[in-house]
């Protein structure tokens, strides 16, 4: 669905294509065929809000005293950074099968002590744990640790509107020197797998094998020998490097991936200066293209290859300013936005899959960004919990989830 | 010294108004904004959300509009936290800080000034050692590591305790965060009371009150406490906004929902309603407090006089 502009009220409803059949149907009409579209409706974007307190209260409407809850559990109890407390919700068309009665959902931001205050046994699930962890965790609460792939890329980005990372020669040299493999097995230690594409393998609607690159396949040594002879054709040599800022939002994992992606670039000539800012920072100077290389990650929204490959789309003229979305790395190559587009009304979901994977391919051969490692998610259940189904997409619903005393 | 307090009252008010304008300013000159996220927002949204908190307007005017609002009490609304606005949210974690803060605080320095005078009473013997390796505990040790170990003792391998939360009213749940924040506070009480109760006890005047005849216990309670106190009390102050405003950690790992974690990560989201609202707050806390060791030096010194 492309992004319109902002309407009058009055023309609102008759121009989205929205309409209210009756107090339980809803139908869309879309301008074009979009296969996502149900997976896109999973996205909290498309949740419902409730127009009569909408009108009632005003921003108001999200306060514990007006909120209302059309899923199996209302919201009781908020404190902002602290917990969130829910109930079951009596009037959910399946309340007779939702098994557990209330949730308590507390935002931590020390994972240790997350972790300590598991095995204290007062939480039942950890949507997260420090990685460094995993081996003790494995050992000491056998088969509670859930370690498994996720719908996300974690990349780096390429300045490519200021020279030299313009050039995709240098581009080449910077990807393929990266071992990737080692990332997620020894410095994460949670295993992540080496990403070569832009498509995490499993997203919906894209048939055929995930894009691995011919480079990915020579042993580490030929591919530090060929970046190393493209740098030098651009005139760099370990004695001579080329000198790059990374930029990182300030974290210990980004750091450990940084310090040791550096060190693989000193070999082809390519001198790192690492720069960590706060997350609100960091991203400010991506989006204003104030960076040479930084670190980024997309978790999808829905499961479907766009969303990940509309990250590389070239941005929109809005008033005279060019809006470029998250192209922090600004590649624009218009054969890529002719196939996207094309992909985007594409009814033959086969054909469709085919543009997208020429898309993909397309940037990734240009090196249009560095994919590093596919997300994994890691949650520790609790083995009273049943009914926790690991999925690409992480979602535990509690309402399919038991617990046992 | 009514008019001494009034004085110092009607002088916060300058001050209070140079701290709020300066801080204002220097979180403009931060990078990034409220809406700066892993994700870019569509322009469109970006321009309604800046127009709603009034960030499209001059810097000066924004200012203006704060400081017209603060005067009437209103501390804006929260840029991160939706549907909250700073009143609120310090509404809601105040108590919670106030409470382990103040027990922290009453603990330590009740058991700090015991300790201290046990230790000059006993100079250079076995419970003199046995604080100085208390003390030092407590001053070496990180709160956040002394945090975590008390954690993983206590409520992992013992189990005796909750190993964190909040449920109202629990004192088991109040033990190992006023632990930790009380030990460090304690430990220094305890060091500053020692060193001045061992120099009282060599004054003239005790040595007086001793050849008179006075017991070791009158010649403590009648003469040295007071005036030994002198330098714990002037730590008080700061002492207890350092209860207050350093309990991050703390709240942290043993998840309680206080300020102290609003303090830092709206910094971090550069939420400026909250940051300011805090710091507003803090910021009176050390006022009142430094206002109130002042008055107490008063009535343990006759020396000190106000003008």
């Amino acid at each position: 669905m492309p992004p319109r502009s902002i309407l009058a009220k009055s023309q609102i409803s008759a121009s989205l294509g929205v309409k209210a059949l009756d107090d339980k149907t809803v139908e869309i009409t879309l301008e074009a065929p979009t296969p996502f579209f149900l997976q896109a409706l999973t996205h909290y974007t498309a949740y419902p809000v409730p127009k009569h307190l909408v009108d009632e209260y005003g921003d108001a409407w999200t306060n514990m005293d007006h909120i209302v809850a059309n899923g199996p559990y209302k919201i009781t109890e908020w404190l902002p950074g602290s917990y969130v407390h829910s109930v079951k919700n009596d009037d959910y068309y399946d309340a007779a099968n939702v098994q557990i009665d209330e949730v308590y959902y507390h935002v931590l931001e020390d994972q240790a002590a997350a972790l300590n205050r598991y095995r204290a046994g007062e939480f039942d699930i950890l949507t997260d744990f420090p990685a460094d962890q995993y081996q003790w965790i494995q050992d000491n609460l056998p088969g509670q640790a859930h370690v498994d792939p996720f719908l996300g890329v974690y990349y780096y980005v390429l300045n490519q509107e200021k020279p030299p990372l313009d050039n995709p020669n240098v581009r080449e040299a910077l990807s393929i020197s990266i071992m990737r493999d080692v990332i997620g097995p020894d410095i994460l230690g949670t295993g992540e797998l080496p990403a070569y594409g832009w498509v995490p393998e499993g997203t919906a609607n894209y048939e055929g094998a995930a894009y691995m690159p011919d480079w990915a396949k020579m042993p580490y040594d030929e591919r530090v020998a060929k970046a190393k002879k493209l740098m030098e054709a651009e005139g760099y040599t370990p004695d001579n490097p080329l000198t790059l800022q990374l930029r990182y939002n300030t974290n210990d994992n980004h750091q450990r991936i940084a310090v040791a992606i550096a060190a693989m670039w000193e070999p082809i000539g390519v001198k790192i200066e690492l720069f960590n800012a706060e997350t609100a920072v960091h991203y400010d100077a991506l989006r204003a293209g104030d960076f040479q290389i930084g670190r980024a990650g997309w978790l999808l929204d829905y499961s479907d290859a766009s969303n990940t490959l509309d990250l590389l789309k070239t941005g929109t003229m809005q008033g005279d300013t060019m809006n470029w979305g998250n192209n922090y790395g600004r590649y624009s190559n218009p054969e890529f936005d002719k196939l996207l587009a094309a992909a985007s009304s594409e009814q033959d979901l086969t054909k469709r899959a085919g543009e997208l994977h020429e898309a993909e391919a397309l940037a990734m051969d240009q090196f249009a960004a560095i994919p590093i490692y596919w997300y994994v998610s890691k949650n520790i259940v609790s083995p009273k919990v049943t009914g926790f189904e690991d999925n690409a997409k992480d979602v535990h619903r509690t309402r399919w989830l038991t617990k046992s005393e | 010294m009514l008019g001494y307090a009034l004085r110092r009252v009607l002088s916060a008010i300058p001050i209070a108004l140079i701290a709020v304008t300066v801080c204002f300013f220097v979180l403009r000159l931060a990078p990034g904004g409220p809406f700066d996220g892993e994700r870019a927002l569509p322009p469109t949204v970006l321009a309604n959300l800046r127009a709603h908190y009034n960030l499209d307007q001059p810097l000066i005017v924004q200012y203006l509009i704060y400081i017209w609002r603060l005067l009437q009490g209103d501390l804006g609304p929260s840029m991160v936290i939706d549907g909250f606005n700073v009143s609120q949210l310090i509404s809601i974690g105040f108590p919670f800080t106030l409470t382990v803060a103040m027990t922290a605080f009453v603990i330590a320095t009740v058991i700090g000034v015991i300790a201290g005078m046990i230790a000059a009473v006993n100079q250079n013997k076995w419970p003199d050692y046995v604080l100085v390796l208390a003390v030092m505990l407590g001053v070496v040790v990180p709160n956040f590591l002394m945090a975590a170990l008390l954690q993983l003792w206590f409520g992992v391998y013992l189990g005796w305790l909750p190993a964190g939360g909040w449920v109202a009213g629990s004192i088991p749940h109040l033990v190992l965060p006023v632990t930790v924040l009380a030990w460090p506070h304690a430990a220094r009480i305890s060091r500053l009371m020692r060193g001045s109760m061992i120099e009282v006890l060599g004054t003239n005047f005790v040595r007086t009150a001793r050849s008179k005849g006075l017991g070791q216990r009158l010649v403590l309670a009648r003469h040295a406490i007071k005036p030994a106190l002198l330098p714990v009390v002037s730590y008080l102050g700061p002492g207890l906004s350092y209860l207050l405003t350093g309990s991050l950690a703390v709240e942290q790992i043993f998840g309680l929902p206080g300020i102290g974690k609003y303090f830092v990560t709206a910094a971090l989201n550069r939420d400026y309603g909250i940051v300011l609202g805090t710091t507003i707050l803090y910021m009176f806390i050390i006022l009142a407090l430094n206002l109130i060791v002042d008055l107490v030096y008063a009535w343990l010194d006759p020396k000190v006089r106000y003008r």
